[in-house]
């Protein structure tokens, strides 16, 4: 077993590790978008120089000759404004000063050595200029949670109960209308549901939930508490239909095995045998799944956070992929906050079989 | 021992015996047929499958037969006209009128009888059905000539001491209704003259100190030590101050006002609460102001270190009204309008018959009216000018046009999904914005399928250490995050139909490839794999035409059961803005698509909501769902049809 873990955890480094190199490769591809205002600029390619990305070059502005020299590369660099750029004297200095970005390879090297060592995941330049991206990220982060968490709270009791009353009253009526709202559901984007739910909350109820998350530092818990409604009710819906379509599809097969017989013979009703014994069989592979759907939910909660403006990770990402606006290392810090959410759920998931299935455990020991 | 066996003691027992198979006595099925059979068991999905196609026909053929002018071009006359449908309208419903909500009365007509009032700028009041009319009070705070009433509260802000406004004569120049600009000037104060001041509220340690200032309103003052102290205010109430203590009759200038605390307020929640500042003389009511005009009084600071608050406005009621509205008769009104002579014997040219049905007005000679049926309803007037110092002459005719004329339209049109923001037809931005799903889907499942099987069957065919590598990779990359993904393709090659595409087939293909290789474990040891390779076939003989034909039905099934996802995340992105944006074009080689998308059709319309004009959300969100429930279904039915293992279950 020990082993299993082991090599799963290995492999999810790996994984994560690949994943880091090839998003970090592929957005160096592109060109640098430093910040706009030269002084931000001036701060950040400095200390992108520091951490060892860039390569500067002073020249003294009052020094004809060297003016000259700048200019050259301004008109004839073909790179300016893409790796290379040129940044005016700040403030009271006569300092002129050329970054050259260095090769991918050596650039990659670096960010290496720098987030492994110091955590180093640079800073912003489009968010919140000259911020560490990674803190940017890491702010954003309890919201997200405590939403994705919330939903979780609200949908599990009731797919639990959808699911237990579906298998219970399958091939009724009841039955068929659940089918038929599991499938709309499950058919219609979570974002057509938060759209909706504004219009008949916010807009025909003349606001009686607020049409768009309230501002955190400003409004008061209550006013926050009822901005959580509308952005986890749309997340739970389809998650109240998928966990209740498994759960159903789930207990009917337990209710087919013979146990389930044994414990009718001796007299007990069908929705005893059901409540008190076939619910726990059904239990065991659901777990999985559970925690599978929380990091979906994460993942998938960028939608939700830029339809109702919740100033989450997923939403401070969005903004970090602005056309033409790129903050790369708010991008390289999300991707690694996706990342690991992803890839931690899938070990867990993993394990979780491990230790719910024998069959597993056997195969891992030989 | 051996006994002797003869050939005669031996009889063919079958010699005369004509040996034939029997006949079957079921029909025989192709595969086909019997797929056929499968597929139609099921009704609803039947069903589905005929709505589908009816979608899929849409989506073609509705664009093409609609002018392009009515969903391409931007026409703002035609902007958010409610859904209109032939027919339903005459039940009532989805007649072009909609109910509006929340719009901000016209003071001035509010029923003596009834009390009920209705606005006026924007609508015309022909077309709004007055029983309809429901009016309510919003309590607001903000600085609108639409509230009315309420307090005024200046506040100190933390750490400073004191904030203050002038009370100056307020002009205002409303020629731009929608943006209506203040001018502040002075006062002069007649002997007699009073200032009364009445304050709700004082939540302050501090105190209200009103100045005079002779200075002209706007010119720089530089301490308070500069102006004269009229009055310290410290209670609440009315508070008459006579400024003729302190100042000389026929002063001009203005008031300042200012709440000034002991010290530096701690939380910056010290305010003072106004009702009104007035002055008066006599009875003279000079300037009162209460409300709005309160609220608009210019702040006044001189050191702004230790100076800073805010003004704000609380309490202040807003009566809105409900309606409905007949937006179609408003827009397609019959309208006055003034014509050249060449444009109006134009008209006349265009329309046969026209000149003959003129019925002469009996008062005026230079007006007359059109029979039914015509642009023109009537003449009002013919006026000829000559061009001074020239014998040139122009002659103008003020007419009434007809309304769907007017907007160059022969009759009044139907829009049955209403208009949008850019007065485009949104029936046929809908079917449109499916053409972009539906193409995007289906393109995406071709290459999921080529690459998945390619993937899939190399992968389980060769097995061993090539499935493993193969398999890990998959691994890599299929826990790429979605929105990482994203990121990289935009910032690479920009949003647009061909990110959208990539984005949906850079990890689609995962799933079919994984079916495939699952179905190939499946087959790959059959005997009648093993007899080809005995025979000498060649893997790719063995893998294309002996495998994958037994394996397609699932793989088939998967990748069209994965179209609906692939629908869902197109509109996502395209609301997220990372797809093909409003006007975009999508060009296919020779096809050119006019490129929206449902998501660019939500995003537009989730701003609408609060103007009221839900049709926006509502139609594109039933269109997408129809489309969604009857792809699964259909794909669910595929399944079936394609599984001969079903063959005789029920």
């Amino acid at each position: 077993m020990k082993k299993y873990v082991l090599q799963r955890v290995i492999w999810i480094f790996i994984i994560l590790f690949v994943i880091l190199t090839i998003t970090f490769v592929l957005l160096k591809l592109a060109p640098e978008y430093p910040p706009t205002k030269n002084e931000d600029k001036d701060i950040w390619l400095e200390k992108q120089t520091s951490d060892g990305y860039y390569t500067s070059e002073y020249y003294d502005r009052n020094d004809p000759a060297q003016v000259l020299i700048v200019n050259e590369i301004r008109n004839t660099n073909p790179n300016i404004n893409k790796t290379v750029f040129i940044v005016e004297p700040v403030r009271d200095s006569v300092v002129l000063k050329v970054f050259y970005r260095v090769p991918i390879a050596t650039q990659y090297t670096r960010w290496l050595g720098n987030v492994i060592n110091d955590w180093n995941w640079g800073t912003s330049t489009k968010i919140r200029v000259n911020y560490p991206a990674f803190k940017i990220i890491a702010q954003r982060m309890p919201l997200t949670f405590s939403l994705n968490i919330a939903t979780l709270i609200f949908y599990l009791p009731f797919g639990f109960a959808f699911g237990i009353i579906a298998a219970l009253k399958k091939d009724t009526y009841v039955d068929n209308l659940m089918q038929l709202g599991i499938m709309l559901f499950l058919s219609v984007p979570a974002l057509i549901f938060i759209l909706l739910l504004i219009i008949i909350f916010s807009y025909e109820m003349n606001g009686f939930l607020p049409s768009r998350f309230p501002l955190i530092d400003i409004q008061t818990k209550s006013e926050i508490a009822q901005g959580y409604i509308i952005p986890v009710v749309a997340q739970g819906l389809p998650a109240i239909a998928g966990l209740t379509r498994l759960l159903r599809a789930e207990l009917s097969e337990v209710l087919t095995s013979e146990f389930v017989l044994l414990a009718k013979t001796k007299g007990l009703s069908h929705t005893q045998a059901v409540l008190r014994h076939a619910i726990r069989n059904s239990l065991v592979p659901m777990v999985p799944i559970i925690i599978a759907s929380f990091a979906g939910l994460l993942g998938g909660s960028f939608i939700m956070e830029k339809v109702y403006g919740i100033p989450g990770v997923g939403r401070v990402t969005l903004q970090a992929l602005a056309q033409n606006q790129y903050d790369y290392n708010v991008i390289m810090a999300s991707t690694a906050f996706y990342g690991i959410i992803g890839l931690t759920a899938v070990l867990i998931v993993d394990l979780s079989y491990g230790l719910i299935d024998p069959q597993i455990r056997m195969g891992a020991k030989k | 021992m051996g006994k002797e066996h003869s050939k005669d003691q031996f009889v063919l027992v079958q010699k005369d015996e004509k040996l034939a198979d029997k006949a079957l006595k079921t029909k025989q099925l192709t595969y086909f047929q019997d797929a056929m059979l499968r597929f139609s068991k099921n009704k609803y999905n039947v069903i589905a499958t005929v709505i589908l196609s009816i979608m899929i026909l849409m989506s073609i053929f509705v664009p093409i037969f609609t002018p392009v002018r009515l969903y391409a071009q931007t026409n703002s006359a035609l902007k958010t006209l409610p859904p209109r449908i032939p027919l339903i309208e005459k039940l009532g419903i989805l007649d072009g009128t909609r109910e509006y909500k929340n719009q901000p009365i016209d003071h001035s007509t509010i029923d003596p009888e009834t009390g009920l009032g209705y606005p006026t700028a924007r609508f015309q009041i022909d077309y709004i059905f007055m029983d309809t009319i429901t009016n309510r009070e919003v309590i607001g705070t903000e600085k609108s000539v639409d509230y009315i009433g309420g307090t005024n509260e200046l506040y100190v802000d933390f750490e400073k001491t004191s904030y203050g406004f002038a009370v100056a004569n307020i002009e205002e120049d409303k020629t731009n209704p929608d943006n209506i600009v203040l001018t502040y000037s002075g006062y002069l104060f007649f002997s007699g003259t009073t200032i009364e001041v009445d304050i709700n509220e004082m939540q302050t340690p501090g105190v209200l100190k009103v100045y005079f200032s002779a200075t002209p309103y706007g010119a720089e003052v530089d301490s308070y030590d500069d102006l004269t102290l009229l009055a310290t205010i410290e209670n609440v109430g009315l508070s008459v101050i006579d400024p003729f203590e302190n100042i000389a009759a026929n002063s001009a200038g203005y008031l300042v006002f200012k709440h000034e605390l002991t010290e530096s307020s701690l939380e910056g929640n010290s305010y003072i609460s106004f009702n009104s500042i007035a002055i008066k003389n006599g009875d003279n009511v000079i300037t009162d102001l209460t409300g709005y005009y309160l609220s608009r009084l210019p702040i006044f600071t001189i050191d702004t270190d230790i100076e800073n608050g805010r003004y704000a406005r609380s309490n202040a009621v807003m009566t809105v009204a409900d309606f409905r509205y007949d937006s179609y008769g408003a827009l397609f009104r019959d309208r006055n309008d003034t014509i050249g002579e060449s444009d109006y014997l134009q008209i006349l040219a265009d329309n046969p018959g026209m000149e003959e049905s003129i019925i002469p007005d009996p008062i005026n000679p230079n007006a007359w009216t059109f029979g039914e049926g015509y642009p023109l309803i009537s003449v009002k007037n013919v006026i000829t000018n000559i061009v001074p110092g020239t014998s040139i002459s122009n002659t103008n005719y003020f007419v009434v046009k007809d309304g769907a004329f007017a907007l160059d339209f022969e009759t009044i049109p139907y829009f049955l999904f209403g208009t949008d923001v850019f007065g485009k037809d949104l029936f046929t931005l809908i079917w449109l914005g499916l053409r972009t799903s539906l193409l995007l889907g289906f393109l995406s499942a071709l290459v999921n399928i080529v690459l998945g099987v390619i993937w899939g069957a190399t992968s389980a065919y060769y097995g061993g250490q090539v499935d493993i590598l193969m398999e890990r990779f998959l691994d890599i990359w299929g826990s790429f995050p979605q929105i990482t993904m994203i990121g990289i393709i935009t910032v690479l090659i920009g949003p647009g139909f061909l990110a959208l595409f990539i984005f949906v087939v850079y990890d689609g293909w995962i799933g079919a490839a994984k079916v495939t290789r699952y179905q190939f474990y499946r087959y790959k040891g059959r005997e009648y794999v093993l007899a080809a390779r005995i025979l000498g076939a060649s893997d790719r003989r063995i893998i294309f035409k002996h495998i994958l034909p037994n394996a397609l039905g699932t793989i088939v099934t998967r990748v069209v059961l994965s179209i609906p996802s692939v629908i869902f995340l197109e509109v996502n992105l395209s609301y997220l803005g990372f797809g093909i944006g409003n006007g975009q074009k999508l060009i296919l080689g020779p096809i050119e698509l006019t490129g929206t998308s449902i998501g660019v059709i939500l995003n537009d319309g989730q701003q609408q909501i609060f103007s009221g004009n839900l049709w926006l959300i509502i139609y594109p969100t039933i269109i997408v769902s129809i489309l969604m429930i009857t792809f699964n279904m259909f794909g669910n039915a595929l399944r079936d049809a394609l599984n001969p293992q079903l063959r005789g279950t029920s």
